[in-house]
């Protein structure tokens, strides 16, 4: 296939997550209706009839321009810059955008003077860069006129669609979007943590009717739109209650969800990315990710009932299949997954990691001394049951470790059956 | 990596295609509910595959599901070359040479002159192009859909035993073997060798048009 990211999806993707990138590819995409200034005439971007997207001004800098000579037909003075308030990335607030305290630029002399008919009407600002604190993008309604340098794009609304825009800002915000943003584009994940224009267009934004469940899109995107206008009522009354960020942010999530009808497995997906995989991708000094750290028991029995579950499906009349840790050391742990249990995930107090890889061994009736480290996913068959031991590293027991290692577990269970059927008909 | 003997787990195992045709039970009704009475097949197949495509337990068993996925062949240059478009192209992972293909065809299809079972070309523009290796190649298992329009199963399996076993090329080698139904459709397996000596085992289901409507 032609897909110039595969090295950078290899890297960061397992096959559950590439399962759920393909959903949300099949979707239709910003691309479909929004179309870039530069490709359209003036005219027709300040029109307020279609969606147009492009960059805000390029301030003249004299330290770093001053040595050139600019001649006097070069020089540019922009009608907006130096008279509209103006937005520096410091002063951007999600969702809507407060301009009480904003000054307009001290200078209306521009380099370029960038998408001009973004900085009025009904638009949608979104910084480029990723805000790498909450492993979000960020984005803005706005309706009131004001400038912004070219590390903001504004998407222009046109007359009608302001319901849409709302929505649009809303999913913008939400993790679904930074996921896509990670596995989907070029620089994010590999290069500077930024979602430049041209990427922000491959987005999914598809309409209630693209989706799985209509009648639930329709119903989040409701919620979606409001608070998109809860937001906005708070930056233009000071009196009005004020919703803690983080509690707005897991709102959106979860209405995000709802909107893709996405089910717990591919949540789950979105929220390990988020939560451990983006923070420990620029892995810097004195840094330890929680991605590095030692699984606690919480998180050891989310693994177990997750991967318990996701692997039932596979097997007659199993609801889950019987979970319990038989061993663990400072660096590895022994796992077993036994079919027709339905006991509880327990772990041996006991245990000693030495007795149970001999016994393994015997069963086997091979040695088992190799370096587990480098064997991650190592799994030992006893009659009906496996054995899985794993590194007692956090990566090794994520939920969306679990749902791979199901996939792992299914697609090789699966071969053999095919490698056996051949054998039995001849 | 695996270690051990598997077949207490193999025993157990519900294969993929099993799965899949559960979900393809689960979807057919709204597929039906928007296709009209005598549908071409390609409006069935885009349909199914558009629903299976949105199914969350669908989306999490397969990477990709096609409508006309094109297998890729080598010529003796090396160069590849579209193999065709096969109906419905499962891909279980990233591997675009790991898929499982499904032809699609219509059944017992009404016409002014009356039924026509189409049985001798489920067999002719089906089943042998996984013979032939255009569909599956190197692959030891592909699945048939028959779409018996009038909701007539039994009329068509007898129709398609007898269109099977009439076909020296189809090399059968068992079948056709009774499965267990899903749900209303039913199922058979047939086994064949290939002309290059591998072993193919097709997995047909007959869905009835009108009964799960």
């Amino acid at each position: 296939m032609n897909n110039p990211l595969v090295f950078k999806q290899r890297l960061w993707m397992r096959e559950p997550d590439a399962k759920l990138f393909s959903y949300l590819l099949r979707l239709p995409k910003l691309e479909a209706f929004i179309v870039d200034f530069k490709s359209i005439s003036r005219q027709k971007a300040t029109s307020n009839r279609q969606w147009v997207i492009g960059q805000g001004y390029q301030p003249f800098n004299d330290d770093a321009e001053g040595d050139s000579v600019v001649p006097k037909e070069r020089e540019k003075r922009s009608d907006f810059v130096g008279r509209l308030p103006d937005v520096p990335i410091g002063a951007f607030t999600r969702l809507a955008q407060a301009i009480d305290a904003l000054k307009p630029a001290e200078s209306s002399h521009v380099r370029r003077y960038g998408f001009e008919a973004g900085f009025q009407g009904v638009r949608i600002l979104v910084p480029r860069g990723v805000e790498t604190a909450q492993n979000r993008l960020r984005a803005t309604y706005c309706d009131q006129s004001l400038t912004f340098q070219h590390i903001m794009q504004a998407i222009v609304v046109p007359d009608g669609d302001e319901e849409r825009a709302k929505l649009l800002t809303a999913l913008l915000n939400s993790r679904i979007a930074v996921w896509y943003a990670f596995h989907g584009t070029a620089s994010f994940g590999s290069d500077r943590p930024e979602v430049g224009q041209a990427n922000l267009l491959i987005l999914p934004f598809p309409s209630p009717a693209d989706l799985p469940n209509e009648t639930a899109a329709l119903s989040a995107a409701k919620e979606l739109v409001q608070i998109v206008d809860e937001a906005r009522a708070e930056t233009q009354n000071a009196f009005a209650p004020r919703v803690e960020d983080q509690e707005v942010l897991q709102r959106i999530d979860q209405l995000a969800y709802k909107y893709f009808c996405l089910s717990p497995d591919e949540i789950a997906l979105i929220d390990d990315t988020v939560d451990f995989i983006m923070p420990a991708v620029q892995p810097h000094e004195g840094h330890f990710p929680d991605l590095w750290q030692v699984p606690d028991a919480a998180q050891r029995a989310l693994y177990a009932h997750t991967l318990s579950v996701s692997l039932s499906g596979w097997f007659q009349g199993q609801n889950r299949l019987g979970t319990r840790l038989m061993a663990r050391s400072a660096d590895l742990a022994i796992l077993r997954l036994r079919l027709n249990g339905h006991e509880d995930y327990a772990e041996e107090q006991q245990g000693d990691l030495t007795t149970v890889l001999e016994y393994l061994s015997e069963h086997i009736h091979q040695p088992l001394d190799g370096n587990f480290q480098l064997m991650p996913d190592l799994r030992v068959f006893v009659g009906g049951c496996l054995y899985l031991i794993k590194p007692m590293q956090l990566r090794f027991w994520l939920r969306s470790t679990a749902l791979a290692d199901a996939d792992g577990i299914a697609l090789d269970l699966q071969q053999a059956v095919t490698m056996q059927r051949p054998r039995s008909a001849s | 990596m695996n270690l051990g003997d598997v077949q207490a787990w193999t025993d157990n195992f519900v294969s993929f295609d099993d799965r899949l045709l559960e979900r393809i039970a689960v979807v057919w009704p709204s597929c039906q509910a928007v296709l009209s009475e005598q549908p071409e097949e390609d409006a069935i197949t885009i349909n199914l595959v558009d629903r299976l495509g949105k199914d969350p337990i669908v989306r999490r068993l397969c990477y990709w599901i096609e409508y006309q996925f094109e297998p890729f062949g080598v010529a003796p240059d090396g160069s590849k070359y579209s193999k065709g478009k096969i109906d419905i192209g499962v891909l279980l992972d990233w591997e675009r040479e790991r898929y499982l293909a499904y032809e699609c065809k219509r059944l017992n299809v009404s016409q002014a002159a009356g039924r026509s079972s189409l049985a001798t070309a489920y067999v002719t523009q089906g089943m042998m192009r996984f013979m032939t290796e255009q569909y599956a190649e190197g692959l030891p298992v592909g699945c048939m859909l028959g779409y018996v329009m009038d909701g007539d199963i039994e009329f068509a399996m007898e129709r398609l035993e007898k269109a099977i076993a009439a076909h020296q090329p189809l090399a059968l080698l068992d079948g056709p073997t009774p499965k267990v139904s899903v749900q209303q459709i039913r199922r058979f397996l047939t086994r064949h060798n290939r002309p290059s000596c591998m072993k193919i085992e097709l997995r047909h289901a007959l869905l009835s048009y009108t009964s799960l409507a």
